[in-house]
């Protein structure tokens, strides 16, 4: 890093005024309306001070702005809540996605049903014939 | 991890930096007054911001930094404010009786008072609180580059305005 040059050096000898001593009283007791407990606390830690570090991380994270930003957390909530109720919100609304699925569940029977029908349990058992191109055996193809 | 005791020890350790802080900022004393007081009644209303926290220092002069700006902002929006006190004369510096010392202080507060408030900001917290560019960026949530370059640009100004007082008390 660049090393200050003279001029900074210069200006860097030159103090701040010092800070009024009356404020001290005046901030401390305005600060003490606050925090009436906070003269008690002089040698102690500070109310909280043991919390979790996922709080205190959540707290700077949130800083300057908890409040604003739990209050979106919140609308985001609501909003994620009403995306997953089923529409209408009604245990009717319910009943008819159950009917629903009886509809699907009887139509799938139906289905598997007409395919059993269609397609034998037992394969055709293979004849020398039936493994000899279609061509020659037209007799079976093309009934009279 | 340090822990402040109390909100008392911490304005004995901290109140002078943060008071030079915001009266070079704000260029007000009444509003120096105000927003330092701010700053502890917050700690004051939410005690345990400061748990966890390594550097009470630096994390009380963000929080005075981002007070100051949304006051100045509050202010801006009404009125030229910051710009208007920043052209008033301000005894920023400590008094002294040296009349070179005494007119070069003079020179360097108005000299700041031409910065812009950001700018003046980085260079309080390089030059009198002995800063690196990367605590300035973390405390004032910038971008590296920025805090470097309005550092540089403003003690440029500065130097530029100051040549000739400096040169006469060298």
């Amino acid at each position: 890093m660049k090393k200050p040059d003279d001029f900074e050096q210069q200006a860097q000898k030159h103090a701040f005024r010092q800070c009024p001593v009356a404020w001290r009283d005046e901030i401390l007791s305005a600060v003490r309306e606050v925090r009436p407990e906070m003269s008690q606390t002089r040698a102690g830690v500070l109310p909280g001070g043991n919390q979790s570090e996922f709080l205190v991380w959540l707290r700077l994270w949130m800083w300057p702005s908890p409040a604003a930003w739990g209050g979106l957390a919140a609308i985001w909530l609501v909003l994620v809540a009403l995306g997953n109720t089923p529409p209408g919100g009604t245990k009717a609304a319910a009943g008819d996605r159950s009917d629903s699925g009886t509809q699907i569940a009887v139509g799938w029977q139906e289905r598997t049903r007409f395919l059993s029908e269609l397609i034998p349990d037992q394969p055709r058992e293979l004849t020398p014939s039936s493994l000899s191109p279609r061509s020659q055996h037209p007799s079976q193809d093309h009934p009279a | 991890m340090a822990t402040p005791s109390d909100i008392e020890q911490l304005y004995d350790d901290h109140a002078q930096a943060l008071f030079a802080f915001l009266l070079n900022f704000t260029r007000n004393e009444a509003d120096t007054r105000d927003l330092l007081q701010e700053v502890f009644m917050k700690i004051a209303r939410g005690p345990t911001l400061l748990s966890g926290v390594r550097e009470p220092r630096g994390f009380l002069l963000r929080l005075a930094y981002n007070l100051a700006v949304d006051f100045t902002r509050r202010r801006s929006a009404r009125q030229k404010y910051t710009e208007a006190l920043a052209a008033e004369p301000l005894e920023i510096f400590a008094p002294t009786d040296n009349p070179d010392v005494a007119s070069f202080r003079s020179a360097l507060a108005v000299a700041l008072g031409e910065l812009g408030p950001e700018q003046r900001a980085v260079v309080h917290l390089k030059l009198w609180e002995g800063l690196t560019f990367n605590e300035i960026a973390e405390w004032l949530d910038i971008p590296l580059n920025t805090a470097a370059s309005r550092y540089r640009y403003g003690v440029d100004k500065l130097r530029a305005r100051l040549r000739p007082l400096y040169d006469e008390i060298q």
